[in-house]
């Protein structure tokens, strides 16, 4: 073979593999460009923060329907006071709260004790959903409606479904121990299960990030940005995957993630899918596709609803490594659903959800971040082997960056124009340019760690990385 | 393509970019100071509010207020009216309605747009002014949108003013939906005032669904002749009605319904039967048949083993100690 001959077949090859690749970057992108579309559509509709809290109480107290909230904990010695605090302090008629020290090895369950003054209880549990053994029932006099369990360790799944088997309300709210819900989320969250016909299984709130946050007696207090950049674009990831993503997959009816940091969930619903699956890293996105897959199946289409200003607030890791594990857990656990349930892909038995819903998730969680390593390693190759017109590459290469940033920029503009809840003038502006900032590095860290998800989930890697926390007083 | 071409356009969009940044920041710095005049303007019109309610002065008419004034005023009395009540309420209300406070909302109503609508529907439920109320009426019968019936409903219903139970029925319950926590709640709610109509609903109305909230809303309150009439219900072909009436006579817990209750017990349905034996302890009510086999075996028990011991069960209730005979 001729020099000219190998030249032209690796061109071809490149330039191939670069079309396949640009393929799948071109359907991501038309797909945000639709949901940044219909999310500005709805927000012209639908005004947010419409009621105070005083007039949502009014409105709904009598009517609100009881709320267990379910809160597992491992390792939140840091924050485990204030969070529980926050949660007994939510703005609800009726509500309890079950936290569930899931095996953690720091002292946790003690901190609970000596702060909420807890004795050992003989209540036991409604339904049977399996989870590791139970080493303590706890409850308080100073609160009647709190209850702590404590069991040995089994991973959120196996926390939650130890929760669930003790509450005693028609709807559950399952939240992460380290997140504070706002005073009103419940209110705003259950309020569409009010006049439910019986589809409505799941509501899922906005997750906001705490980092640099006053927060105080279990509230976020003072809107800040933290001095981390790490963090300060992770808070333009969550503005974009919520106001954005959330709200048009939810408008479009094909909603099949509801944060595990946040959401509330007919009871009877998960009990009847059998509670929350313990061989998954991904168990909030199995749960909702497993309650999409279970109405087709039965014949009871369900719905799962978004509200986006119902907010939740957690912690964002701070560090490279913190975050890979995140990062990688998440992609770990799209794969493990998509995989789970490959049954409903383009399978129009499973209506939307099956045609459009998880092939999206195919495209999004397997190819996408293939595609997007890919095109950054074939284009200097291009330069180089001089296959491309360098004009043409950069050109290409800006565009792709130019409208990560708009989709980043659209966001922002969501969150000014209807919530506004980002500190200062200066913190804004600082998370304006957070949405050029992270082309230069942070996305394709994100690519690459989900790679390394892709690999997990192919090593069938079931160790759950740890992510490490600062803790609520450490925030500021 | 040309190079200077390509770089043109990824500069003109980077440009666009830069600029829309830019007046989002602008815009922020402009309504960040527009927030503090507000604030300022808010505390001021709160305290004119509080000392027009507190002088007692109906007619209190402030000439220089803008529309945007009449915003925040809205937004302060939307709080305030949670919080004050009686004549004091009234008051601000008469107050709201001299400066026209509520006339540029009460028009959003008639917008286009369901979820605006709702907006509106929903920043007006804190007043339940004569005018927001007649337009609420209205909407809860007239709107074409179901969550805006519903929204209007529930503000009638907190302000006690709703309007007959079958005019909310047919405005709140769309054709063979299923029955929502919320439709319970506004039937309840309703209750003290209309528990004539509520009888007359659930034994001769047709529709099911109109039959169920009716006879949950008797267990929350009216006189003991409605928990006797429900008795007639328990001929009924449809489980459903009968279950219902047994769970009204719990709420109730009206030894009223012990005549009816004893045929529930010989209900030939195993979940009618279950429920009104639930219904029975509730009501401490134990059925003739019942007794007179509790007196036998206890007699069978004295002849047999000697005299009862007094046993108090804790689990239960101090006052329902029970017989027991112990070998």
């Amino acid at each position: 073979m001729t020099p000219e001959i190998l030249n032209d077949v690796g061109r071809s090859i490149a330039l191939g593999i670069l079309f396949v690749a640009m393929i799948v970057i071109l359907i991501q992108n038309s797909v945000y460009l639709a949901q940044l579309i219909k999310s500005i559509q709805t927000r012209r509709r639908e005004p947010l923060r419409v009621g105070s809290k005083l007039d949502m109480w009014a409105r709904q107290g009598r009517a609100a329907i009881p709320v267990s909230v379910i809160a597992p904990a491992f390792n939140e010695e840091l924050t485990i006071v204030e969070s529980v605090r926050a949660l007994l302090s939510l703005n609800y008629p009726e509500f309890e709260v079950i936290v569930i020290n899931d095996g953690s090895p720091d002292s946790t369950l003690e901190t609970l004790i000596q702060n909420f003054g807890l004795v050992p209880s003989d209540r036991k549990g409604i339904a049977a959903i399996a989870h590791n053994p139970l080493r303590g029932v706890y409850t308080t006099p100073d609160h009647p409606n709190l209850l702590v369990l404590d069991k040995e360790n089994g991973r959120k799944a196996d926390a939650v479904n130890a929760g669930l088997n003790f509450a005693s309300m028609p709807l559950i709210c399952v939240i992460d121990a380290d997140s504070l819900i706002e005073a009103d989320g419940l209110l705003r969250t259950t309020e569409p299960f009010l006049f439910d016909d019986g589809d409505l299984v799941a509501v899922g709130g906005t997750i906001r990030i705490t980092n640099g946050c006053g927060i105080g007696g279990g509230m976020v207090n003072r809107v800040g940005m933290p001095k981390n950049w790490l963090v300060r674009i992770q808070m333009l990831e969550y503005l974009r995957a919520f106001l954005i993503a959330r709200v048009a997959a939810s408008r479009w009816s094909m909603l099949m993630l509801i944060s595990g940091a946040f959401g509330v969930f007919k009871r009877t619903a998960v009990i009847e899918a059998g509670g929350y699956r313990h061989d998954t890293v991904g168990e909030d996105l199995e749960l909702v596709v497993r309650l999409h897959r279970h109405g087709y199946e039965t014949g009871r289409p369900c719905r799962v609803e978004f509200v986006p200003d119902a907010l939740c607030w957690t912690e964002a890791p701070e560090t490279i490594a913190g975050l890979r594990n995140q990062r990688a857990r998440w992609q770990q656990g799209a794969l493990e659903t998509l995989s789970n349930h490959r049954k409903m892909i383009f399978n129009r038995r499973y209506g939307k959800i099956g045609m459009i819903g998880m092939p999206l998730i195919f495209v999004e969680d397997v190819l996408g971040p293939i595609a997007e390593l890919v095109s950054y390693a074939m284009l200097p190759v291009l330069l180089i082997m001089g296959w491309a017109e360098p004009a043409l590459v950069a050109g290409f290469f800006c565009v792709s960056l130019l409208f990560g940033t708009a989709l980043g920029l659209g966001a922002i503009a969501h969150e000014e124009l209807q919530m506004r809840r980002t500190g200062s003038l200066r913190d804004f502006a600082i998370l304006g340019l957070c949405a050029f900032v992270e082309n230069f590095g942070y996305r394709q860290m994100c690519a690459w760690f989900r790679i390394v998800g892709i690999s997990k989930f192919f090593k069938n890697d079931t160790k759950w990385a740890a992510v490490p926390r600062v803790g609520f007083n450490n925030s500021l | 393509m040309s190079a200077n071409w390509i770089f043109t356009v990824v500069a003109l969009i980077a440009l666009a970019l830069v600029l829309f940044l830019a007046g989002m920041v602008i815009r922020r710095w402009w309504v960040t100071k527009r927030e503090a005049r507000r604030a300022l303007n808010v505390r001021v019109i709160r305290s004119e509010l509080l000392q027009a309610v507190a002088r007692g002065d109906d007619n209190f008419i402030i000439e220089h207020w803008s529309s945007a004034d009449r915003r925040a005023a809205m937004d302060v009395a939307s709080q305030l009216i949670c919080l004050i009540k009686g004549r004091e309420r009234e008051r601000l209300l008469e107050i709201l309605d001299a400066n026209q406070v509520l006339r540029k909302p009460l028009a959003r109503l008639n917008r286009f747009g369901t979820q605006r609508r709702l907006a509106a529907v929903k920043s007006l439920a804190p007043f339940g002014s004569k005018a927001v109320l007649g337009t609420f009426k209205y909407l809860m019968l007239e709107d074409p949108s179901f969550m805006i019936r519903v929204e209007a409903a529930l503000t009638l219903a907190k302000f006690d003013a709703l309007m007959t139970p079958w005019q909310t029925f047919l405005a709140t319950n769309p054709s063979g939906a299923r029955l929502a926590p919320g439709h319970f709640e506004l039937f309840r709610a309703m209750m003290p005032r209309h528990s004539e109509a509520f009888l007359a609903m659930a034994l001769h109305q047709d529709v099911l669904n109109a039959r169920l909230l009716a006879i949950d809303a008797l267990g929350f309150g009216g006189g003991s002749r409605d928990i006797v009439r429900l008795g007639e219900l328990m001929f009924d072909e449809d489980p459903a009605i009968r279950l219902a009436c047994i769970a009204a006579a719990q709420k109730r817990a009206d030894p009223a319904a012990c005549p009816w209750l004893e045929k529930a017990l010989a209900d030939d349905l195993l979940e009618v039967r279950e429920c009104a034996e639930r219904t029975a302890f509730a009501i401490g009510f134990a059925p003739k048949s019942k007794m007179v086999a509790d007196i036998e075996r206890e007699e069978y028990s004295l002849a047999q083993f000697g005299p009862p011991k007094l046993v108090v069960n804790n689990e239960t209730d101090g006052a329902r100690a029970k017989l027991r005979s112990v070998g």
